[in-house]
C-alpha cells in the first residue's frame, strides 16, 4: 500500500538522481492521475523530518564535561572523520570526563563514564 | 582469597584495563508498537543481532530491509520512543550459562525469577545455532526411562529422540512432561522444563512438584508466560535449547520439554504479522515449520569423539477437538521421531493416562528399549489391538466362545494394569514384573477390579523380599531372570490369594 512516508522516501531518492527535475515532475503527474495529491502535507511532514535527520546525522555532535578549545575539538574531528562536518558542542556533567560524539550514524565514546562502565563490567564478569 | 590478594587481582585489572574510544553504529526509532520497533541507519546490522535500547532494553534484529530494520523488543517496549536511538552491540543473540542455572527458574533471556538471587555463569551460549551434523551423530540406542508404564512399554523413548505429546486440552500432557522429569533422578540427566505461554500460576505448581519429589536439583524452568510479550514467548524455546547445549557441550544427557509449541507458533504469527511479513495458511508465516524443524533438529545424541552427550526433546501440542490434521500439529508430528496421543475420550473414562495406544507411535525409541521390556511388553501392542477389535463385538452378543473372553480378559485386564497416577513413576524393573505376570497368564486368577491393588501390593513385595530379582532383571534379560521373576510372581500370588 503507498502511504505517505514511502512517497517521501521516494521523493527523496528521486531529488538525488540525475535528471532530477523531470524524474520530480513526472512523480507530481503520477500522484495527481492515481488521486494521491491528498497525501501531499503529510508527506511533506516527512520530508522535512527525513531532512532534519539527515542533517543531524551529518553534524557532529559533541558532549564533554566543560567547553572544549579549537585544538580539542579538531582532535575529535580526526578521531571520527568528520573533518568538515559542522560542529555542535554540548556540557554535559553525566560524561564525567573525555568526550562522547555522534556523527554518521556513529556514536564515538571516549568519556570517562562508559570506561567506568566498562571497567565495572569487567569487575564483575 | 585472601584480602590482600583480591586487592591485588582489583589492581592488575586496573592497570591492564585500556581506555580507548568506542565507536558503536546507532540508529533512530522511526516507530514502535506491540513490542516492535523500526529503526533507520543501522546499516551494517546483522540478522539476529542484539540491539540496545536508549532505556536499557535489548531487542533483536529480524527483518533488515532497504531503509529499516524491524526489531523485536525483549523488555519494557513502552517507554521507548520515537526517535530514541538504537544501538548495536554486534553480538548475535545469546544468553549467558553456567552449571548454577540448574535448579533455577529463569526468563528467557536467562535472568532468574525466582528471587533466589543471582546466577554465576561461565559462558555465552548462541540461542540460534546449527543443529549437529551426520557425523557427529550416533543413533539412538539408550533408553530414556519416563516411568510411565505405557509409555516404557508401548511407546518407548530413547536419549536423542525428539517424542511429541499431543492431545486436547485437559488431557494431562503437561504431567506426562513432569513425570518423566520426575523420573530422571538418579539416571544422570539434566532436564528443561520450557513454559511458553502457559499461566504463571500452572509453571508454579509444576515447580512446587518438582520441588518437593527434589527434582529441581537437575532441572531448569525457562517461563514466558501468558502474559510476557509475544517475542519473550517466541525465544523462550531456543533459550531452553541453549541451555541444554551447555550440559551436551559437556558431554551431558539432557531432557528438553516445550510446553507448549502451540502457542510458540502463535506468538510467531503475532510478531510476523507485526512486521508485515506476509502470512500464508492459517495466517502462520511461510517459515513457521522451520521455526520448529531448527528447534527440534537440535535434538540428538552425539558419538564418543564428539562427546557422548544427548538432547532429547519433548514438544507438547494441543489439539482442537482431537483434529490432529491441523497446520501446526501435522508439521511437528512429521519433524519428530514419533508421537504420543491422548484422547479425552478415554481420560473421561478414567483410563490415565489417556494414551491412544493405536495412534502413539516411537519411530526409533524400539531400538533404545531394554531386552527385558522389549520381550515382556512386545506382544502387548497386539493383544491390545486385538482387544479393541473383540470389544465392539461382545457389545452385541453374550455368546462368547472361550478364546474370545479370554482375549477380552486379558485386553481389560492389560488396560487396567497401565493406568497410573500422577506423580508415581514406576522403575523399569519393575515395570517388567507385573507386565511379565500380565502376558504369561500370571493375572488370570486375578479379578479385574483387585488388578490396581495386586500391582501396589506386588511392587511392595518385590522392594521387601526380592530386590535381587529386581537386581537380576536390570543386569540383563536372562533365562536365570525370568525363572527367578516368575518364581517371585508365582509366590506372590499365593500370598496375594490367600
Amino acid at each position: 500500500m503507498i502511504n505517505s512516508r514511502t512517497l517521501a522516501h521516494t521523493v527523496l531518492k528521486l531529488s538525488e538522481q540525475q535528471d532530477a527535475e523531470n524524474r520530480i515532475d513526472a512523480f507530481f503527474s503520477y500522484l495527481s492521475e492515481n488521486n494521491l495529491t491528498g497525501l501531499l502535507p503529510q508527506m511533506l511532514d516527512h520530508v522535512l523530518r527525513l531532512q532534519a535527520q539527515s542533517s543531524e546525522r551529518e553534524t557532529l555532535h559533541i558532549h564533554s564535561r566543560y567547553n572544549l578549545n579549537e585544538e580539542e575539538i579538531s582532535s575529535i574531528r580526526k578521531v571520527t572523520g568528520a573533518i568538515e562536518a559542522e560542529v555542535s558542542t554540548h556540557v554535559d556533567e553525566s560524561v564525567i570526563g573525555g568526550f562522547s560524539a555522534t556523527y554518521n550514524d556513529h556514536i564515538y565514546d571516549g568519556s570517562l563514564a562508559h570506561q567506568l562502565v566498562t571497567l565495572k563490567n569487567v569487575l564483575t564478569r | 582469597m585472601n584480602t590482600e590478594a583480591l586487592i591485588k587481582k582489583i589492581e592488575n585489572q586496573i592497570s591492564s584495563f585500556e581506555t580507548k574510544v568506542d565507536v558503536t553504529e546507532y540508529g533512530i526509532v522511526q516507530a514502535i508498537g506491540d513490542g516492535i520497533a523500526r529503526v533507520s541507519g543501522l546499516a551494517n546490522c546483522k540478522a539476529s543481532e542484539m540491539i540496545e535500547f536508549e532505556n536499557g532494553a535489548i531487542g533483536v534484529a529480524l527483518n533488515l530491509e532497504e531503509d529499516t530494520v524491524g526489531i523485536i523488543v525483549l523488555g519494557d517496549y513502552l517507554s521507548i520512543k520515537e526517535g530514541d536511538k538504537a544501538k548495536r552491540t554486534g553480538e548475535i543473540l545469546s544468553i549467558p550459562v553456567g552449571n548454577d542455572i540448574i535448579g533455577r527458574v529463569v526468563d528467557p533471556l536467562a535472568k532468574p525469577i525466582d528471587g533466589k538471587g543471582g546466577i554465576k555463569t561461565d559462558t555465552n551460549q548462541l540461542m540460534e545455532r546449527v543443529a549437529p551434523g551426520v557425523m557427529t551423530r550416533e543413533p539412538v540406542s539408550v533408553p530414556m526411562q519416563t516411568g510411565i508404564k505405557v509409555i516404557d512399554a508401548l511407546v518407548p523413548v530413547g536419549r536423542g529422540q525428539r517424542e511429541l505429546i499431543i492431545g486436547d486440552r485437559q488431557t494431562c500432557k503437561t504431567a506426562i512432561a513432569i513425570d518423566t522429569i520426575l523420573n530422571q533422578k538418579g539416571q544422570n540427566m539434566k532436564c528443561v522444563y520450557v513454559a511458553i505461554g502457559q499461566k504463571k500460576s500452572k509453571v508454579m505448581r509444576a515447580v512446587k512438584a518438582l520441588e518437593e519429589a527434589g527434582a529441581m536439583d537437575y532441572t531448569t524452568v525457562v517461563l514466558a508466560g501468558a502474559s510476557d510479550s509475544s517475542s519473550l514467548q517466541y525465544i523462550a524455546p531456543y533459550a531452553g535449547v541453549a541451555i541444554a547445549e551447555y550440559f551436551l557441550d559437556k558431554g551431558e544427557d539432557v531432557l528438553v520439554v516445550y510446553d507448549d509449541l502451540t502457542k510458540h507458533a502463535a506468538a510467531y504469527r503475532e510478531i510476523s504479522l507485526l512486521l508485515r511479513r506476509p502470512p500464508g495458511r492459517e495466517a502462520y508465516p511461510g517459515d513457521v515449520f522451520y521455526l520448529h524443524s531448527r528447534l527440534l533438529e537440535r535434538a540428538c545424541r552425539l558419538n564418543e569423539e564428539n562427546g557422548g552427550g544427548s538432547i532429547t526433546a519433548l514438544p507438547i501440542i494441543e489439539t482442537q477437538g482431537g483434529d490432529v490434521s491441523a497446520y501446526i500439529p501435522t508439521n511437528v508430528i512429521s519433524i519428530t521421531d514419533g508421537q504420543i496421543f491422548l484422547e479425552s475420550g478415554l481420560f473421561n473414562k478414567g483410563i490415565r493416562p489417556a494414551i491412544n495406544v493405536g495412534l502413539s507411535v516411537s519411530r526409533v525409541g524400539g531400538a533404545a528399549q531394554t531386552k527385558a521390556m522389549k520381550k515382556t511388553a512386545g506382544p502387548m501392542k497386539l493383544g491390545l489391538a486385538q482387544y479393541r477389535e473383540l470389544e465392539s463385538f461382545a457389545q452385541f452378543g453374550s455368546d462368547l466362545d472361550p478364546q474370545t473372553k479370554a482375549a477380552l480378559d486379558h485386553g481389560s485386564k492389560s488396560i487396567e494394569l497401565l493406568k497410573q497416577d500422577q506423580f508415581s513413576p514406576i522403575e523399569m524393573t519393575k515395570q517388567v514384573g507385573s507386565i511379565y505376570a500380565l502376558n504369561n497368564d500370571l493375572l488370570k486368577d486375578i479379578d479385574i477390579t483387585k488388578v490396581a491393588e495386586w500391582e501396589k501390593s506386588f511392587y511392595s513385595f518385590l522392594d521387601a523380599s526380592k530386590s535381587a530379582v529386581l537386581e537380576e532383571i536390570k543386569k540383563g534379560w536372562t533365562k536365570e531372570a525370568e525363572a527367578s521373576l516368575r518364581e517371585a510372581i508365582v509366590e506372590f500370588n499365593d500370598t496375594f490369594s490367600a
